[in-house]
């Protein structure tokens, strides 16, 4: 037997497997739910950074146009370009309006130091005081000819940009590719926050269409330019509070714009996504930096995936938990069915123990009580010796005689009791059963002979021919049920015992019966009780232990008897026996 | 001619014993009864001599000190007396008690009668039984 805590109380492999498996379907759908959202939200930055991106370069791409617009302005009036033509010009762009972000448009004029007279000519014709400066060592002057609108560029009018390296670079390098092309990082002189700024030039030529370099130099006239203050540039572009991401711009070394702010209340300090985009813009290479912002991350720090692993961990507990109570719990259904069967089996064997004392103790109780039967008994036969030799034959005295066959009849009685007590209690000992066969015929032979029958008074059918198992207990049970047929019938010389035996399997059929005057059913459950008897005071005399002990005879086996009768029907009683020696264990422990 | 027997009856019980001298006196005369109440006692009878062979001797089984079966075993065990035949005598019909007299080659499992006549019947066989059979050899 193993052990009460056996595998029964155990996790076993299954309960590993099963943890295992959901546990892997946590964690893969878990990673799976992780990924999906990664890719969507590294998508969503993508988006917004190309949507960045795409926006300044669209933007600078329609200042171009704006400038291009100006260059055709101008070169189609060359030196006649007034300044009345070119704040019409301005005003027909609507800067304000359709270019936000650009600080104003303007004219700069190339001139050689000889043709500057004539320049200034020119300038003097206009209603307003004209000025260049400041100073410098070149050959040429770079003077801000028109800037528009005046009031937020009045300080750049006259401003020479050839006095600085970074504007008259990038001026120069318009004019020698044709193309539009940026300063460098500058401060603008209109801009009294001194941020960071650039000027975007557009060059234009005179005569027609230069193609080459020293076309281009010669024929050379100026540039239309807009400065731009970079910081009002991009909030032209786009709301910084209606972005999730943030951005910076760097040229070479220098930073022109900045959101990356410590202080600014959407700064993400550990952005969920940063990438540095390099800008080809108009001859300088921008650098942009696009961070998340804390926007970013509360629109998209979804807690699906945590609550996917937050959930499957929670089933994944549960399912332990579960597992481990149906361990408990079959562990203890285990235990207390193991304490049960031992307490019960400790009962039975007690109980029988018991029940083998008092046997035992019936058994020499009745056998102890034969001897002083017997005693008396003999006695009596000593003393009616005796009285026969003193007063002659004892039929003279039918007084003496009948007191003498008295006597016997009491002793003969208490001599059935005891020995049917006896028997009572043997038919009770399993352990006694011989394995003796006993021929059938035979049986009733001697039945017939102890009752003093006529042999035709019992037919027996059968299908065996001998009893093989416990043939003295059946010996007995049929000794007790003739007995029974002859003795309660009103005409013993007339009573007729059929006994049948049929062959079932494993077991025998026995039916015996007779034609008596039968048993009401109200009595068929009491004749098997010990000391019961249904005998009326002029009926033969009965100790009414017979049919207990037929009844226990076969109950012993695991088996039942029944009695089927009515009064004036005659009585027959059923009852199985075990076939073969060994079986009757097997029914017992069934029956038990 | 009968030859009278000579029993060695092992009884406790007076009554019993009593019944069966009764019977010997009237069914066989000349018989020698020699009369132990326990096992003990009649070892004590046989080694002593105190009693000549043959000798049938007939066995109570529940006695004090030591019972039948006890004294059945020593007899047949070591005693130069085992070859002599010996009879249960007793009250007790159970399967147990007569397969293990007969185990320990009892001669014969005899259930004490009811009546006097009986009794009297047994005597007559044993009678016949002595006088029929040629004792063993070496007692003789």
């Amino acid at each position: 037997m193993p052990s009460p805590s056996g595998q029964h109380g155990k996790i076993t492999t299954l309960h590993i497997v099963i943890v295992a498996l959901s546990l892997t379907m946590t964690l893969g759908a878990w990673l799976y739910s992780k990924h999906q959202l990664d890719e969507q939200i590294e998508n969503r930055f993508v988006a917004d950074k190309n949507r960045t991106i795409g926006l300044i370069a669209d933007r600078m791409s329609r200042y171009e146009d704006a400038l291009w617009s100006g260059v055709a302005h101008v070169a189609a009036r060359q030196e006649d370009t007034t300044l009345e033509d070119w704040r019409l010009f301005s005003d027909t762009l609507n800067l304000e309006e359709k270019y936000p972000g650009v600080n104003g448009i303007g004219v700069i004029h190339y001139v050689e130091r000889e043709d500057l007279p004539e320049f200034m000519a020119l300038r003097a014709a206009e209603p307003r005081e004209f000025s260049i400066f400041p100073d410098h060592e070149h050959p040429f002057l770079l003077p801000i000819t028109f800037i528009e609108p005046v009031s937020m560029n009045g300080a750049a009018v006259g401003l020479d940009v050839a006095h600085e390296t970074n504007r008259r670079t990038a001026l120069l390098a318009s004019r020698d590719t044709g193309q539009a092309r940026i300063t460098g990082p500058i401060v603008l002189v209109q801009d009294s926050g001194r941020t960071a700024g650039f000027l975007f030039y557009a060059p234009f030529y005179t005569g027609s269409e230069p193609t080459t370099l020293e076309d281009r130099r010669a024929q050379f006239a100026g540039v239309v330019y807009a400065p731009f203050i970079v910081r009002r540039l991009v909030e032209g572009l786009l709301a910084k509070d209606l972005r999730n991401v943030h951005f910076s711009i760097r040229d070479e070394a220098e930073v022109i714009y900045n959101e990356h702010n410590p202080d600014d209340a959407l700064y993400d300090a550990d952005p969920m996504f940063q990438e540095t985009v390099e800008l080809d813009m108009y001859g300088r290479v921008w650098t942009v930096d696009i961070r998340t912002n804390l926007a970013f991350r509360a629109a998209n720090g979804s807690e699906q995936p945590t609550l996917i692993l937050a959930g499957g961990l929670v089933i994944e507990t549960l399912v332990i938990l579960m597992l481990a109570m149906l361990a408990k719990s079959t562990r203890f259904a285990h235990d207390y069915a193991h304490r049960l069967t031992r307490e019960l089996r400790e009962k039975t064997e007690k109980l029988e123990h018991a029940n083998a004392e008092i046997e035992q103790f019936v058994y020499i109780a009745s056998h102890d009580l034969k001897t002083p039967v017997r005693g008396i008994g003999f006695l009596t036969d000593v003393i009616e010796e005796d009285l026969t030799e003193l007063i002659g034959p004892l039929d003279k005295h039918s007084g003496l005689k009948s007191q003498f066959d008295m006597i016997r009849q009491r002793l003969n009685r208490m001599n059935d009791l005891t020995q049917g007590i006896m028997e009572y209690s043997r038919v009770g000992h399993l352990g006694s059963v011989t394995q003796t066969q006993v021929p059938l015929e035979a049986l009733l032979k001697d039945c017939v002979s102890d009752f003093n029958l006529d042999p035709a008074q019992v037919q027996l059918t059968s299908d065996v021919d001998a009893i093989t198992c416990d043939a003295q207990s059946f010996r007995r049970v049929l000794e007790n049920l003739l007995s029974n047929a002859i003795r309660y019938h009103p005409d013993p010389d007339a009573a007729q015992v059929t006994v049948t035996i049929h062959d079932e399997l494993d077991q025998l059929r026995v039916s015996v019966r007779d034609n008596g005057k039968g048993i009401s059913p109200e009595h068929h459950e009491k004749i098997f009780e010990v000391f019961q008897t249904l005998r009326r005071s002029t009926d033969p005399e009965s100790t009414g232990i017979g049919l207990s002990i037929v009844r226990r005879a076969v109950q012993r086996h695991g088996f039942e008897i029944k009695v089927i009768s009515s009064e004036g029907n005659g009585t027959e009683f059923v009852f199985q026996w075990p076939k073969e020696h060994g079986q009757s264990e097997h029914q017992t422990e069934k029956a038990a | 001619m009968r030859r009278h027997m000579n029993i060695l009856l092992v009884e406790d019980d007076d009554l019993d014993a009593t019944m069966i001298k009764r019977a010997l006196k009237k069914v066989a005369p000349g018989t020698v009864l020699t009369r132990a109440t326990d096992g003990i006692e009649a070892m004590e009878m046989i080694s002593s001599g105190a009693i000549a062979s043959p000798f049938f001797v007939l066995l109570d089984i529940n006695m004090p000190r030591m019972n039948g079966h006890e004294f059945l075993r020593e007899l047949r065990g070591n005693s130069n007396a085992s070859d002599n035949m010996v009879f249960m005598f007793t009250t007790s019909d159970s399967e147990k008690d007569i397969s293990r007299a007969y185990g320990e080659r009892v001669n014969g499992y005899i259930v004490k009668p009811q009546s006097a006549d009986s009794m009297n019947e047994i005597i007559e066989t044993l009678q016949g039984y002595w006088t029929a059979c040629e004792p063993p050899l070496d007692l003789a």
